[in-house]
């Protein structure tokens, strides 16, 4: 697999952003004695189906936005939209519940469970949401899996996979509850350049096969020029990023 | 509950040996419960048996007859100066009256009726002598019906020589040691004098031994109706005893007993207070030797539990980007102090019987070739169900505060932690 942009170019957008912010910033420290605002006022859509890199130094806000985009943290002030719904409208349990059945996670490490095998780490999600999957969740699964070539790895551990092995089980992971967006913070970063270039053009595919809106963290700039569109985060505030080819 | 199951089981048995130790750490904690207190309970038993086994747990005699004036006693008509009567002295009375029960027949039926008490049986007690040859040993004879008076005393365990349950009219029973000392054996003849004045000569018919000193030194047994004519009493009895289903019961029964009955009751507990105390004693000492134990189990699940909630902290702040509640994360950690709490009670049961089946074997040497128990073990399904239920609960408290941890985790913390 190669990385190229997609043929036709980028998708039209769809009417209603999947994730939109508008205004976001986020001071950590406050009440403190030096609170340090990390996001100045954050505007940002994504698409589904679009596959969005999001590039910035270290320390330039990118995680923390990423964090909130998925429900997992909660901005200062600004409105953040997770198909169509506000996140500071919900309490903790509504959190988990967005993020259950709406979003999807791809860490810098795989972060699956040593204590279960690759197609039930696959299948997680569902059975965090229903206490156990049915059969058509485990199709799905597997039919994921077998998409990015872990079908015959579904009963091995954690520990007997590749790097890149683990990392392909955690995106079918955080695609197996059919969400509308996956959150991936350097999910390339822990791979050697060949297995993150596979990975990173599976995710990029996945995205425009499901429908789903991605956006992924990146200090790579080679990996943000493949994505639809690339956005830079700097110093708190976002724009698109200017990226030479080659 | 499935996921929360599932992971749970999966991280005790992943958990290997830290598993192991909190398992064996409640195990432990169920053993010691189990063992002392069937320990403490059989030591109990013991010496209820040893020291009460002749006792009836309540005795009801007549009361003290009402205090009379002088001058009824006396049959004179006025008081002596016009003042406040005098009494009769509590010893005049006894003189005058003796208090025996008369229609005893129906007052055991009615004793009969209250609940908890197992054995109802009447007898005849009184103070004699004991002459054989130049020798005057004082005794206290007991006069009953040797089928219901056996199931007070339960003699019929400690004979030594000669036979209880089937004695005749002429037939007196009596303890090892009052034999040694009076010098007589199974057969001989002797004379009981008693303190009415009458005399009459009886055939050693059976000598025990209770282990008990006293006992086996003063006491005598025969038949209702020897005892009545001995002690001058017609058709009465002295005392009518009971045996309880719980002897600890004897203080409120015995009360029930005087709220309903013009009797004099007596429960054990008040007339061996002692023996009570030192029971309450050593209850205590059980329950603190149990709490301790406790403690230790939960402190050590706890500061486990703990160590496991931090290792897995990434795990869990994973488990909630996927959208893992705060409450399905507190119910995997509980489910798992639970798991804990009931494979160590399985244990510590087991571990605990195959202890005291050991101990039960040790034989103990006691007189005239009888063997003995050295410990009197009760497998009490109260004492396991109790130790149990008290280290599921300790493990529980002992887990709460490592899955309260578990469940407040922020995932943005342990995620970025990277």
């Amino acid at each position: 697999m190669t990385l190229t942009a997609p043929a036709g170019g980028i998708p039209a957008p769809p009417a209603t952003p999947i994730v939109q912010t508008t205004g976001l910033r986020k001071t950590y420290g406050l009440g403190g004695p030096n609170p340090v605002e990390v996001l100045h006022g954050v505007d940002l859509e994504a698409y589904a189906g679009e596959f969005v890199a999001l590039i910035g130094q270290s320390g330039s806000g990118k995680s923390t936005l990423l964090n909130i985009l998925g429900a997992l943290d909660t901005p200062t002030s600004g409105r953040v939209l997770i198909d169509g719904v506000d996140i500071e409208k919900l309490d903790s349990n509504g959190l988990a519940e967005l993020r259950g059945q709406k979003i999807g996670f791809v860490f810098q490490f795989h972060y699956l469970l040593d204590e279960f095998t690759c197609l039930e780490n696959a299948l997680m999600p569902v059975t965090i949401r229903k206490g156990a999957p049915d059969p058509a969740d485990t199709d799905y699964a597997k039919r994921l899996l077998a998409r990015v070539g872990l079908e015959s790895q579904l009963n091995k551990r954690p520990g007997q996979m590749s790097g890149g092995q683990q990392q392909r089980n955690a995106i079918v992971r955080a695609l197996v509850n059919k969400p509308k967006l996956v959150l991936a913070d350097e999910p390339t970063g822990n791979l050697d350049s060949r297995s993150g270039a596979e990975v990173f053009a599976l995710m990029r595919e996945i995205a425009h096969e499901t429908g789903v809106a991605f956006i992924m963290v990146t200090h790579d700039d080679r990996l943000a020029r493949a994505a639809d569109r690339a956005l830079r985060i700097e110093d708190g505030l976002m724009h698109d990023a200017q990226l030479g080819v080659g | 509950m499935r996921f929360e199951a599932k992971l749970a089981y999966r991280h005790l048995v992943s958990g290997g040996g830290q598993t192991l130790l909190t398992v064996a750490a409640v195990a432990i904690a169920v053993t010691v419960i189990i063992f002392i207190n069937t320990l403490i309970t059989g030591v109990q038993q013991r010496i209820l048996k040893d020291l009460l086994g002749q006792l009836a747990h309540i005795n009801i005699k007549a009361p003290n007859p009402a205090p009379k004036t002088l001058s009824d006693v006396m049959s004179k008509t006025e008081a002596p100066s016009g003042n406040a009567p005098f009494f009769s002295t509590d010893r005049q009375k006894q003189v005058q009256q003796r208090n025996d029960i008369e229609n005893w027949q129906a007052t055991e039926k009615n004793l009969a009726q209250f609940p908890g008490v197992r054995v109802v049986a009447s007898a005849v007690r009184g103070n004699a002598f004991l002459i054989a040859g130049s020798k005057r040993l004082g005794i206290t004879v007991s006069g009953a019906d040797p089928i219901s008076e056996e199931k007070i005393v339960g003699l019929q365990a400690n004979m030594i020589a000669g036979n209880w349950l089937g004695i005749g009219p002429e037939d007196v029973v009596i303890g090892w040691r009052l034999a040694e000392e009076a010098g007589v054996q199974l057969g001989d003849r002797v004379r009981l004098e008693s303190s009415q004045g009458v005399s009459a000569i009886y055939r050693v018919a059976g000598i025990f031994d209770t282990g008990n000193n006293n006992v086996d030194l003063s006491q005598a047994f025969m038949t209702l109706r020897s005892a009545q004519s001995l002690f001058a009493m017609k058709q009465d009895v002295s005392v009518i005893q009971l045996k309880l289903n719980d002897p600890f019961q004897a203080n409120i029964i015995s009360d029930q007993i005087v709220a309903t009955m013009p009797y004099k009751v007596d429960s054990w507990m008040r007339e061996q207070a002692f023996i009570v105390n030192a029971f309450q004693s050593q209850d205590s000492t059980r329950l603190m030797i149990c709490a301790f134990a406790l403690l230790a189990s939960a402190f050590g699940i706890a500061s486990v539990l703990i160590v496991s909630v931090i290792q897995k902290s990434k795990q869990i702040g994973i488990l909630k980007s996927m959208g893992a509640k705060d409450r399905q994360i507190l119910i995997v950690f509980t489910l798992e102090g639970l798991g804990i709490a009931l494979v160590g009670c399985l244990l510590g049961c087991l571990i605990g019987y195959g202890l005291l089946k050991l101990l039960e074997g040790i034989p103990q040497a006691a007189r005239f070739g009888k063997v003995d128990k050295l410990f009197t073990i009760i497998y009490d399904p109260a004492i396991f169900g109790g130790a149990c239920a008290a280290a599921i609960i300790a493990t529980l408290l002992a887990s709460w505060l490592p899955a309260q941890r578990a469940a407040r985790m922020n995932p943005v913390d342990v995620i970025r932690g990277g």
